[in-house]
This record gives structure tokens, sequence and C-alpha cells, in this order.
């Protein structure tokens, strides 16, 4: 019959507390490699204490044995992943890992010396139940386990409390101190081994010590009550079955089992307990999975979706957009109340709500600044804050200050993510809560936090691209304005022909109509009247054309100079008309062969008008100087002058055509000029090339703006050019889709 | 003043109007004729050159940009190599030729918008000019 034995008693709590919190340690999450060590460590722990337990608790001698054997390999392996625990804790995974395979490889073999090598024969102690008489193996060991707990201590003390920081440092806290406390109760064990009677009641101390170093590892985050329970249920069922058919086969079978067997009958039971614990993490494991793929089937398919959405964000380049949709998506998946976006604005040095959904508009405020101790609390720990959890914990214990609180429910926020690009906060979300009234799991945190580093990442890249689009915009209307600065002249000549077509008009009307008017009305010679009244009329209507023709020129410049919108449907018919223009106040046409071939009724182009016009510009303006430096070419003899050389002809055309599968239009620009050689060829695009006298024309940025432009348009530019021959350019524009 | 003006007036002269903008050609002629002038016009820098060569006009009145590829400063060159007691009066709208032309022989350079007075005050100072 089983004794009852204090030890006994409190070895069994320590197995239950332990159990608990290793299984608690699983649960949470298994890829933080402290807390997986951890795990381990509860476990080895529950291990060690349920034997210990079964073995005070009996006091036949034979068993009693065999539950110590199983009791010494807890203590081995106690020690081993403790061992382990200190490296994953001070992040020496990559540093020490031989020394961990050392460890393993040692315990390994002491695991098996417990069962025999370690014991030189038997006694019952003290009234304490049977203990062993310890072997020189067992000395051997006794300096390895002496040797493990000092050597974590020290590494503890040396590297995580003297050297470490923040988190870290209090985790080393924790876990040296309670360590002490464990080792020191599991250690007053060894007393009795060698013949002194000092009870081993501080062995409760190990409850302690687990319980601190489950604090000090799994602290701050609230589980899933739901997963937990089911966790724990299918644990104690499984181990109810490993440790209870053993027990039946001890208790119901025994006689049956001596008859056939022997004195060896307790080898089956000892087998079924072997077997069973050994395919007992098995089948927990595989039960458990497919409990919580139905009890988390819900959760996990939203997980999924966030994390396909958070994939697809980096595509998105509008801002706006892009914030609307992440609200969008976090209140439709997780089906929270609301959900809001703040983003860090440098101006006001506050955080800015910039995107909202969900009923949050009846208290929340919209601005927090960067030094409210919320930002503050958030800068520093880098993690997700959960109001449920801050409550439920107190903030003494997190080292909250109440006002962290208070400004959580100001924002009307049930959690909030932040997101950091490198160790700058760039904004956070805040979350309200689930509309299903449930908490918020680890694994919600973590595609959430998952979710919050990609949009920061996609916020960047908006940014970035919004303000590189600013740019380019900016660019390409310096680019124009400097256009109109190789035009100016053209233009005042213009404009200032049709001023004085006007002044001329006015004053030969004056000094050679109205001059006699006088005289011929007291003569009354109507015939000489309605002859200069005629001719009156056709001064008026000259000068009516000239102010219509300058008042035209002047809105094409305006047109011109205009900031470019966005883009729409763009006729290139249009946009070449318009350049032309203009492009004729700057040069003289009747010298040259000039052609436009634009079929009527071309398809539209999906572009920005004025671009387009620049870009029609610049390369029409390019031909002209390449007839021109061919005319230079042939004065100065560098190019053999033909005997009758016809006229330089630029043609401008445009049809629809295909350009890598996309339905384009393509503008051809061909002249008979100079061409260029083919090291020209190769540098055109490059900015601040240009093969022209610069104080002329020209600041070598007319091509490379016209690629810009180009790209910007998703088309391509293509050139085709022969020295002495002459250029063509081949711009290719995406049409708009067919209605 | 007055019988100078007067005395200028009743000589009677040739002259060749070159612009590229017909109204103004219109205007200049209609003013000049009633002066009593004889008055030649074309648009075109070759028509011009040839014009010039073969009337010898008394004095030319000359605009840089033309419809055809040869400007006025060509034209003034080439009939300068010809005839270089041409007088020729320059008028343009652009503000950076003047020195080329001058230095071309060009009586003088009138800057547009130019009116009748200005004009008539240029020829009559090239007439006057022996």
């Amino acid at each position: 019959m089983p004794q009852i034995s204090p030890f006994g008693i409190i070895s069994f709590l320590n197995f239950l507390l332990a159990a608990f919190l290793g299984i608690l340690a699983f649960v949470r999450s298994s890829r933080n490699p402290s807390r997986l060590a951890y795990g381990f460590f509860a476990s080895s722990l529950a291990f060690y204490a349920f034997f210990y337990s079964l073995w005070q608790f009996d006091n036949n001698e034979q068993t009693a044995k065999f539950f110590f054997y199983l009791c010494i390999v807890g203590v081995v392996l106690i020690n081993n992943f403790f061992v382990q625990l200190t490296h994953a804790l001070l992040d020496f995974s990559g540093k020490f890992k031989k020394r961990l395979l050392v460890a393993y490889a040692l315990n390994i073999v002491f695991c098996f010396c417990a069962f025999g090598p370690f014991y030189h024969s038997w006694a019952w102690k003290y009234t304490y139940g049977y203990w062993p008489i310890p072997s020189v193996v067992f000395h051997i060991y006794l300096l390895w386990w002496f040797f493990q707990v000092f050597y974590c201590f020290y590494y503890l003390w040396v590297h995580g409390i003297r050297e470490g920081q923040g988190k870290l440092k209090q985790q080393c806290e924790w876990v040296f101190w309670s360590s002490l406390i464990g080792f020191a109760g599991g250690a007053s064990n060894w007393f009795v081994w060698y013949g002194i009677n000092f009870p081993p009641y501080l062995n409760g101390g190990i409850a302690i010590y687990a319980l601190c170093l489950a604090y000090a590892i799994v602290r701050y985050r609230i589980m899933d009550i739901q997963l937990v329970v089911t966790r724990t249920g299918i644990f104690v069922l499984i181990y109810c079955g490993v440790v209870g058919i053993p027990a039946f086969l001890i208790f119901q079978t025994r006689d049956l089992l001596e008859r056939q067997l022997g004195v060896n009958w307790w080898l089956l039971p000892a087998g079924a307990f072997s077997l069973l614990s050994f395919i007992g993490p098995f089948i927990y494991m595989t039960v458990q999975r497919r409990a919580e793929a139905v009890l988390s089937r819900e959760q996990k398919a939203y997980q999924q979706t966030l994390l396909q959405a958070s994939r697809g964000m980096t595509l998105i380049k509008d801002l706006t957009r892009l914030l609307t949709l992440i609200v969008h998506i976090l209140t439709k998946t997780i089906r929270i109340t609301h959900a809001r976006i703040f983003l860090w604005d440098s101006g006001s040095k506050q955080f800015i709500c910039k995107a909202a959904r969900g009923d949050h508009h009846k208290q929340g405020s919209d601005a927090i600044s960067e030094i409210a101790a919320l930002i503050q609390h958030i800068q520093k720990t880098k993690e997700p804050l959960i109001l449920e959890e801050i409550r439920a914990q107190g903030s003494v214990a997190l080292k909250l200050s109440d006002e962290v609180i208070r400004e959580m429910e100001k924002l009307d926020a049930a959690v909030i993510v932040p997101s950091f690009v490198q160790d700058r906060l760039l904004g956070f979300v805040v979350l309200g809560d689930k509309k299903s009234k449930r908490l918020y799991t680890e694994s919600d945190l973590d595609t959430l936090a998952t979710l919050a580093n990609q949009a920061a990442l996609a916020i960047e890249n908006c940014v970035f691209l919004t303000a590189f689009e600013h740019q380019q915009t900016h660019f390409f209307q310096t680019a124009k304005m400097a256009d109109l600065g190789t035009m100016a002249s053209g233009i005042a000549h213009q404009v200032n022909n049709r001023f004085n077509v006007i002044k001329l008009g006015a004053e030969s009307a004056l000094m050679v109509e109205l001059r006699n008017v006088g005289k011929l009305l007291e003569a009354k010679d109507i015939d000489a009247i309605r002859k200069i009244t005629d001719s009156l009329a056709i001064v008026c209507q000259k000068i009516a054309k000239s102010a219509d023709h300058g008042g035209e020129i002047v809105r094409r410049l305006l047109d011109f100079s205009k900031l470019s919108e966005g883009f729409k449907p763009v006729s290139i018919q249009e946009a070449a008309t318009s350049c032309i223009r203009l492009w004729e106040c700057k040069r003289t046409l009747s010298g040259i062969d000039f052609r436009i071939e634009i079929p009527d009724g071309l398809v539209k182009v999906h572009g920005n008008f004025s671009e387009i016009e620049e870009m029609l510009f610049n390369l029409l303006d390019n031909a002209f100087d390449a007839l021109k430096m061919k005319e230079e070419a042939w004065a100065f003899g560098t190019l053999e002058k033909p005997k009758d050389p016809p006229k330089g002809s630029i043609v401008l055309s445009a049809k629809e055509t295909f350009w890598r599968e996309k339905r384009c239009v393509e503008i051809v620009i061909s002249d008979t000029g100079l061409g260029m050689t083919d090291a020209v060829k190769k540098q055109v695009f490059v900015p601040f090339f240009t093969t022209k006298a610069t104080a002329i024309k020209g600041t070598g940025l007319g091509l490379y703006v016209i690629r810009r432009m180009v790209d910007a348009h998703q088309g391509d530019i293509v050139l085709e050019s022969e020295h002495g021959k002459g250029t063509t350019f081949h711009v290719f524009l995406p049409a708009v889709a067919e209605e | 003043m007055f019988f100078s003006r007067q005395s200028r007036r009743n000589k009677m002269a040739k002259i060749v109007v070159v612009d590229d903008e017909p109204d103004l050609l219109y205007f200049v002629e209609g003013y000049l004729k009633t002066q009593g002038h004889e008055v030649l016009t074309t648009l075109y820098g070759r028509e011009a050159i040839r014009l010039i060569l073969d009337l010898k006009p008394d004095v030319a009145l000359i605009d840089i940009r033309l419809k055809d590829d040869v400007d006025g400063l060509q034209v003034i060159r080439a009939v300068r190599e010809k005839n270089p007691h041409q007088k020729i009066i320059l008028v343009t709208a652009y503000n950076d030729k003047d020195g080329e032309a001058l230095r071309d022989g060009v009586l003088c350079c009138l800057r547009k918008p130019c009116g009748i007075k200005e004009i008539d005050d240029a020829i009559s100072a090239a007439l006057d000019q022996k």
C-alpha cells in the first residue's frame, strides 16, 4: 500500500504546477527559443517531480527503485534544459552550439547511468523512503551537476544581469534569483544521499522556482483561454493513459503477471509505460493540432487573409488608398468595431489619424503628441499593447504609468500595434474590440505585427513614390520652362509683329483715311467717303485679326507653361497641332519640308497632354537642329555636300500598333538631318549630354527628359539613326482601353 | 522744320519693303503711297534680293524674319556684296541682331512695334543722306 509522504505531496504539487507551466509555454509560442527551452525545462521538472512523488508514495522496494530511476533521469534532464534555457535566454544559439552539444551528449549518457551505475546499494533512510548509497559514477555526476548549475549562474550573472539591458536584464534577474531558490531546494536532496539527516523539505522551493521562471519568461500576454483549456485537457487525457495503463496493469493484473513472468513481472508495466510515454507526445501533438484546427479555423482564415493582404500592400502607390485599404481589411477580416491608422507628422510633431473605419467617432481623439506616455512606451518596448492585458496585470507590474491606460482609453484602443522602420516609429494602428467579444490572442498579435511591419514598408514606399512623383513633375515643369526660354525671342517676335500691325493699322487709318474725312464731309463727296469707310473696314478687320493672332500665341504659351495635370485620354493630333503652333514661333518652317501624317480618328493615348506636347516639341526641335547641323557640316566641309541636295525634311506621323503586346500609339518623328554616330547614339539619353553649342540651344536635358516622360507614361522610345542620313525616333505610348 | 518736311514730301522715291507679315506690308505700302512714293513689297528673302538688286530703290526696309529660309540679314549681305551703296533700314522685333546688321552697314534699326512716324522719319533721314 502506498504510504503518505510529505515529500511526495510536495513533489506532486510541484509536478502539477510544472506540468501546467510547461504546457503554457508550449502553447504560448514555439517560435521563441527561450519559451521553447522553458517548455522543455518545465516538462522535465514535471517529469522529475511526478516520479519523485511516486517514489515517495511507494513502499515497495522494487517499484520505488524503478520510480527513483526515472526521477533521477528527470534530474539529469532538468539540468540539461536549464543549460539550454540559459543559452536561449542569452541568445548563445549561434556562439556556443558545441557546448550545448557536449552537455546533451554527457547528459544522455548520465540518463542511462540513472538506471544502475549511479548506485552502490540501497537503504531505507530516516523514514524518508528508499534511498541509494551513491557510487563513484554518481560522485562524478554530482560534480557535473554542480558544474552545469554554476556555469548557468555565471553566465546569467555576467551576461544577463551585469551587461544586459532592459527586458533581458529583467528576465535574467528573475531567472537568476528564482533558480537560486529552486536549485537550493533541489540540492537539499543530496544531503540524504550522503547520509546527512537533513530532510529535503526545501523541495518546495522548486514550485516557487517554476512559477517565478514562468513569470519571467512567459509574462505579459493574455492567452486565449479556450486554447489553453483544450490543450491542458488533451494533455491530461493522454497522460492519464500514459500513467493509467501501466497503473492498471500493476493493480489489476499483477497476480496474473506474477504467475506468468515471475519476479520480473514489473517489466511489462514498465515497458508499457516507456512505450506510452514515448508515443504520448506524438499522440498529444496530433490530437492537439486537430482540435486547434477546428477551434481556430476562423482565426486562421483571417490571419491568412491578413498576411496575403499585407504582401499585396507594397504594390499600392497611393498613400490614402493604401491606408484606407489597411483599415478596411482589418475591420472586415478580424471583425472589429473600428480601426484607425495614425502616422507621424513631422510638421506638428504629432501622430495624426490618417485613415479610420468603424464607429470610432464616438470618442477617440484624432491626434497624439510624440511626448505622450503611450508613445514613449511604444518607442521603448516596440511591441503591441493590449489594453485588457495592461488592466489585468496592473500597470505596476508592467511598469506602466496610469497615463498610458488613460491615453489608450482616450484613443478608444483595445490594441495598439506599432509600425517601425528601423528604429523609427512610423505610426501605429489602433484597433477596437472584436465584435465577438473574444480577446486578442498571441497569434493575432503575431499576425498583426507582421501586417504592421509590411504596412510600414508599404507606407514608406508610398511616401517615397509620392515625393518622387512630385519631384518628377517639378522636373518636367522646369524642363518645359527652359524650353520656353529658348522660344522667348521667337515668341516675342511673333507678339511684337502683331502689335506692330495693330499700331501701323491704327496710325495709317489716322494718317491716310481719316485725314481727309472732314474735308470730304464738307464737300458732301459721298462716293469718296464710302471709299474711305470701306478702306477703314479692311483696316479694322486686319487689326482685329492681328489682335486675335497675338492672343492665340499668348494662350498657347500659357497652355504650354501650365503645370501638367493628371493622366487622361489625349489626342495625339491635338497635342501635335498645339505644340507645332508654338514651335512655329521659334523656328521658320518655310525653309524645310515639314509634314504631319496623323490619321483622323486615331485612338487616344492614356497620358498627360502637356507632357506629350513637350515630348513632341523637343523631338521636332531636335530634328530641326539636326537639319541645321547638316547644313553647317556641309558648309564646314566635314560632310560632303551632294550636288543638288533636296530640302531637309521632318515628318511627324502616328499610327496605332502593338508594342510588347500592348495596344499603343506609335509616334514617329524622322528627319533627314545630320544623324548620329554610334558613339553619340549611346549617350543621347544621358542627362547633360549634348552635341549642340550649349549657348545657342539646349541644356543637354531634352532627350533625358523625354525618356523620363515616356517612362512615366509606361511607354517606350526607340532611336534609329545613321550619320549623314538622318534620325528617326519612335515613341510608343499606351492607348486608352477600348470602351 | 515744316519746310524741310514739305520739301521731302515733294521728292518721290522708290522704296522696297520686305516683311513676312502681309498686313504690315499692306499698311506701310498704303501709307507710303499716299506720301507719293513708289512702293514695292515682298514676303520672301530670295525675291527681296532680286528686287533690290534689279530696281536699286532709294531705300529698302527689311525685316529679319521672312517667309522663306533666306532671312533679312542674308538679304542685306547679298545686296551689300553687289551694291555696297544701297540704303537699307532694318526693321525687326528681335533685340539682339542690331549690332550684326549695323556692322553690315544698315542705316538704322527700327525696333518693332514701330509706328508710321518712325518709319517716315527713318525714310526721310535716309533720303536726305547723300
